[in-house]
């Protein structure tokens, strides 16, 4: 047992693509739980596959492809805040998702390695990541995680009740655009460990099953925690021993424990509003 | 020792408010002062601007022209601060957090960016939850409460900001007799506090017999000042025309039917 799990670490890149799990897993589950309680999950998954244009130029420029996630991804969030001052808000996301997407696909499409490359972005390949990537990594997790833990209470009093952080004079929209702009940098941390199309299953699982679990909003960002790093973790190892991408890996884990615990969980939703 | 007669200082003025809701004029040309230690019962039909009135003196509304100025009575609070409890109907129950969480909310802006609640802090959210009847409660989720016990929890949240100047929003709408009898003590002893209260109402009776000061408004001000003035047949009959039915007794008091009892929905 424990030669099957030590065995792989014994290779570099098993080592550093644990390191990434861990913190992908972590930060995604933390950022992920104001997407639950904000319901922002479409959004989330929007974003996410937004940044696909970003990385494909970047990687056609050989520029650091976080830098073009990066700006694709803040690029997105901005034409989505336009939009919606014009069409309804699910649509504005549907549309610049859907766009961006396919532009990405097109970019992508004109290089040779067409395939595989798409594949490494669509459903990451955490076993291909280099020494400069868990640098990029750990930065824009620990930045993430820092900033989140620095404004916890205004967050979570914004994302609770707008109408009081207004009336106690807190910058209500500046709040709104840092979470926004948290969100677009865990996506960014996230694509080389779960890819564009499954980030919004690790960014919303764990929550949600911890949601089913605890009733305040630390310990539910602790034990989302916890699920992301286990199924994170135990994807790595699903990709390495079973050759399967390692999104689809981590994200079947992470789906895996939130229907164990919804059989166990007695907790019904509480009505939405007052009765 | 000679006493210390507090001097009766403006809590509140509001200058020529006129306020846009949802692309009509809510309020039009609205005046009126507070004085520190008053009880003012916002009274008016459905949709004659009561809430419009508080989101605009609490920031949640700009005005298209006109003014709001709130004053402390303390010259050393740094910060102007307004408790606000809205109507409970905007509450996300499926949010985690237990009624002491929410409480706490009511200390954001006192306890300071990048710092975490002090001891001042606890102990002003216990001393909110005990107002209201609910410390043995502060660790429940608040989406296991009761409606009252909702709106109680939201009072003392408003409490906890230790404001000078309170804005209820039909506290008493749907809730049950407990929370109704424990709001009114709560509103009794917050005159002994000499905290401000503009409380928003339908029920003209609960605003005759509770305020110092009625606000009848429909739109605009009808009339202000003390319940016997303010709730005259005539005032009331060009707010409520015929939905009201008025009685004169012999010696000027006033019995009211109100027509209407839908409450404070929009």
């Amino acid at each position: 047992m424990t030669g099957w799990l030590l065995e792989p670490l014994t290779y570099p890149f098993m080592l550093r693509g644990l390191f990434a799990a861990v913190m992908v897993g972590a930060v995604c589950a933390v950022l992920g739980t104001y997407v639950v309680l904000r319901g922002m999950s479409f959004f989330g998954d929007a974003l996410a596959h937004a940044i696909l244009p970003g990385v494909a130029v970047a990687y056609l420029a050989r520029w650091p492809l976080s830098a073009g996630a990066l700006a694709a991804g803040l690029l997105a969030a901005a034409a989505i805040g336009y939009l919606q001052t014009r069409v309804r808000e699910d649509t504005a996301i549907g549309i610049v998702f859907s766009g961006a997407f396919a532009l990405g696909i097109a970019l992508l499409s004109t290089v040779r390695t067409y395939t595989v490359d798409l594949t490494h972005f669509l459903f990451g390949n955490v076993l291909g990541v280099s020494p400069a990537d868990l640098v990029v990594t750990a930065v824009l997790s620990g930045g993430v995680l820092l900033l989140t833990v620095a404004f916890h209470k205004e967050l979570v009093l914004v994302s609770f009740d707008p109408v009081l952080a207004t009336v106690l004079r807190l910058p209500t929209s500046l709040l709104r655009y840092l979470l926004l702009f948290l969100l677009a940098v865990t996506v960014v941390a996230s694509l080389q460990v779960v890819g564009v199309a499954l980030v919004v299953a690790m960014l919303v699982t764990p929550p949600a099953t911890a949601y089913l679990l605890v009733r305040r909003v630390g310990p539910m960002m602790g034990l989302a925690a916890l699920f992301g790093v286990l199924s994170a973790v135990a994807g790595l190892y699903g990709s390495y021993y079973l050759n399967i991408p390692s999104g689809p890996a981590m994200v079947l884990v992470c789906t895996g424990i939130f229907l164990l615990v919804l059989l166990f969980s007695r907790r019904a939703r509480p009505p939405r509003r007052v009765p | 020792m000679g006493e210390n007669i507090p001097v009766p200082c403006e809590v509140l003025r509001v200058e020529n408010l006129t306020v846009a809701y949802n692309g009509r004029m809510a309020l039009r040309d609205v005046t009126f002062t507070v004085l520190g230690g008053e009880r003012v019962a916002v009274v008016g039909p459905n949709g004659a601007g009561k809430s419009t009135l508080f989101k605009a003196i609490v920031g949640l509304l700009p005005p298209e022209s006109g003014r709001v100025e709130v004053f402390g009575c303390n010259p050393h609070q740094e910060r102007v601060s307004i408790g606000y409890v809205p109507q409970r109907e905007d509450v996300d129950l499926t949010f985690p957090v237990t009624v002491g969480d929410v409480v706490m909310m009511g200390r954001v802006a006192h306890i300071g960016w990048l710092r975490r609640p002090s001891r001042r802090d606890r102990e002003a959210v216990r001393r909110a939850l005990e107002q209201v009847g609910l410390a043995e409660l502060a660790n429940r989720p608040l989406g296991e409460l009761s409606g009252g016990q909702v709106q109680r929890a939201f009072i003392a949240r408003a409490l906890a900001q230790e404001a000078p100047l309170l804005l209820m929003d039909e506290p008493f709408a749907g809730v049950d007799a407990a929370s109704e009898e424990a709001i009114l003590g709560l509103l009794d002893r917050l005159r002994e506090q000499r905290v401000t209260v503009l409380l928003a109402t339908h029920d003209l009776q609960m605003a005759a017999e509770w305020s110092d000061r009625v606000l009848l408004l429909n739109g605009e001000v009808v009339a202000y000042g003390p319940p016997g003035d303010a709730l005259c047949p005539a005032t009331l009959r060009r707010v409520y025309g015929g939905q009201l039915t008025v009685w004169e007794h012999e010696r000027g008091a006033i019995l009211l039917g109100d027509g209407h009892c839908s409450g404070g929905r929009r």
